[in-house]
């Protein structure tokens, strides 16, 4: 559930007609710019409360993928 | 006569370095002052660390009698070393000096009074338990600054001239305040001066005509080389240094204006310290302390302290004053800390960056190496360094892979 959420949250940012994959790399296989990334932090906060940059320093975690926000989130 | 100076060891939050270290004219605070005191014909050592308590006790040993001790992070005006030591009674006897700070601050009302003790000590024949000695600068000229009339409370705001100051940078209000009295210092000269011929009265009538003006003007100001100013800008009371790019229309009065620093045109800078290659468009500074190569692209700097190469978004502010508070709170690191001041804005470290449409409410600090990149008024900023974007009513921090 959490993963179409934030799939489509990422389609939705980047415009794109394709499903997301939830491995895809932002950068190298999205090609999301940086403010496309401060959107969606912006947008996870919004739509779940949860700080994205803390939570990724605490738990050192780089979220490179919805995976691994996925991994950040269920943690938090 | 030996003067032991100590190495302040803290840093000026939220700057990665000691107050001694940050650049105040020319040189260095640490620098200014070991010139001031070779100057007043005293013998400097350097120590790296003096506990008070321990000479009190006897404990300490190294320091010779008949000697001073005084911190790095003092800001002296030129005059003072020898105006404290001719104010000793006895020079067999212990002790520190505590200065009247009442009328430091550029806009300070009869609300704000205090004697602030220095880490400037007289040592005399032995050690052991030190007497006050209380200085209390004379005034050379005050000037009253007009309020709007609801401001009732703050109905004695006036700006003070002096030639004898001394503080301790502990806070960085505290720098904005040495630096704002090291802006006032060429002015101040000027009017003694003037006072001394007894020209005043003559001199304030003979301004209204433009020659006049010119003349004096041009004799008030110390201006570096290699320097374009267009010939409409009006600078009075200034210290400019080389390079520098003055635009039409720009209006500089008692400022310290640094090498290679850029002022566009229809720029108002009063009171305030311009750093080595600022620049500033479209802004009135006032009263402010502006680091090396900063950029501001906002309308009003008032009372802020801007850490070096940060930038300044257009729309951006910092407000400095709370209706029906007699002093601001400065917030440093989450902990609120009196400042004393009536008027004090905020203070961004260096490198950061601020972004459009920010407005600060009085005595924030901004972290070194942060970039707040959103739109909303300001009441809690991080208190660590990081890239952060406004969401929700908070500042939220982006992974800096996102960056």
């Amino acid at each position: 559930m959490l993963k179409e959420q934030l799939s489509l949250m990422v389609k939705n940012l980047i415009r794109s007609k394709e499903d997301i994959s939830s491995s895809a790399h932002f950068k190298n296989d999205l090609g999301m710019t940086s403010l496309n990334l401060i959107e969606l932090t912006t947008m996870i906060h919004t739509r779940f409360g949860i700080d994205l940059g803390r939570i990724s320093a605490e738990k050192k975690v780089i979220p490179e993928s919805i995976d691994d926000i996925v991994f950040l989130l269920e943690g938090a | 006569m030996k003067a032991y100076l100590v190495k302040e060891q803290r840093s000026l939050l939220p700057f990665e370095k000691p107050a001694s270290e940050m650049l105040l004219g020319l040189s260095s605070v640490r620098q200014q002052l070991i010139d001031q005191l070779e100057n007043s014909g005293l013998q400097v050592v350097m120590l790296d660390f003096f506990d008070i308590d321990f000479f009190k006790k006897n404990i300490n040993i190294e320091i010779e009698p008949f000697s001073m001790v005084l911190f790095d992070n003092l800001v002296l005006s030129s005059a003072f070393i020898e105006h404290f030591l001719a104010l000793i009674p006895n020079i067999n006897n212990n002790y520190q000096c505590c200065i009247d700070v009442r009328h430091f601050a550029l806009f300070n009302t009869a609300h704000v009074s205090s004697m602030r003790p220095l880490p400037l000590y007289y040592f005399g024949k032995t050690p052991g338990e030190l007497d006050v000695i209380q200085v209390s600068p004379p005034i050379v000229r005050k000037i009253k600054h007009g309020l709007p009339v609801r401001m009732a409370k703050l109905d004695d705001v006036s700006i003070y001239f002096l030639d004898i100051y001394a503080i301790d940078i502990i806070y960085w209000f505290d720098l904005l305040t040495a630096s704002s009295l090291f802006c006032r210092k060429q002015t101040t000269a000027l009017m003694k001066r003037a006072d001394s011929l007894g020209f005043t009265r003559i001199l304030n009538y003979l301004i209204n005509f433009g020659w006049v003006r010119q003349l004096f003007t041009r004799r008030s100001n110390k201006i570096g080389n290699n320097c374009r100013i267009h010939p409409s800008a009006v600078i009075e009371g200034c210290i400019i240094g080389d390079n520098v790019d003055i635009g039409p229309f720009v209006c500089l009065r008692a400022s310290i204006i640094l090498d290679n620093a850029v002022i566009r045109e229809h720029c108002i800078i009063n009171f305030s310290y311009i750093g080595k290659g600022a620049y500033i468009m479209g802004a009135n500074v006032f009263n402010s302390y502006v680091g090396a190569e900063v950029s501001i692209v906002t309308p009003m700097l008032y009372n802020c302290v801007m850490g070096d190469r940060s930038f300044v978004s257009g729309g951006s502010g910092f407000a400095d004053f709370s209706m029906m508070s007699s002093q601001i709170m400065a917030n440093i690191q989450g902990i609120d800390v009196p400042s004393g001041l009536s008027f004090l804005g905020s203070c961004v470290g260096e490198d950061s960056f601020i972004g459009a449409n920010l407005i600060f409410i009085p005595g924030r600090t901004i972290p070194s190496h942060t970039s707040l990149m959103t739109n909303d008024l300001v009441k809690h900023v991080p208190t660590e360094g990081g890239a952060y974007v406004f969401s929700s009513g908070q500042f939220i921090k982006i992974p800096s892979y996102f960056l």
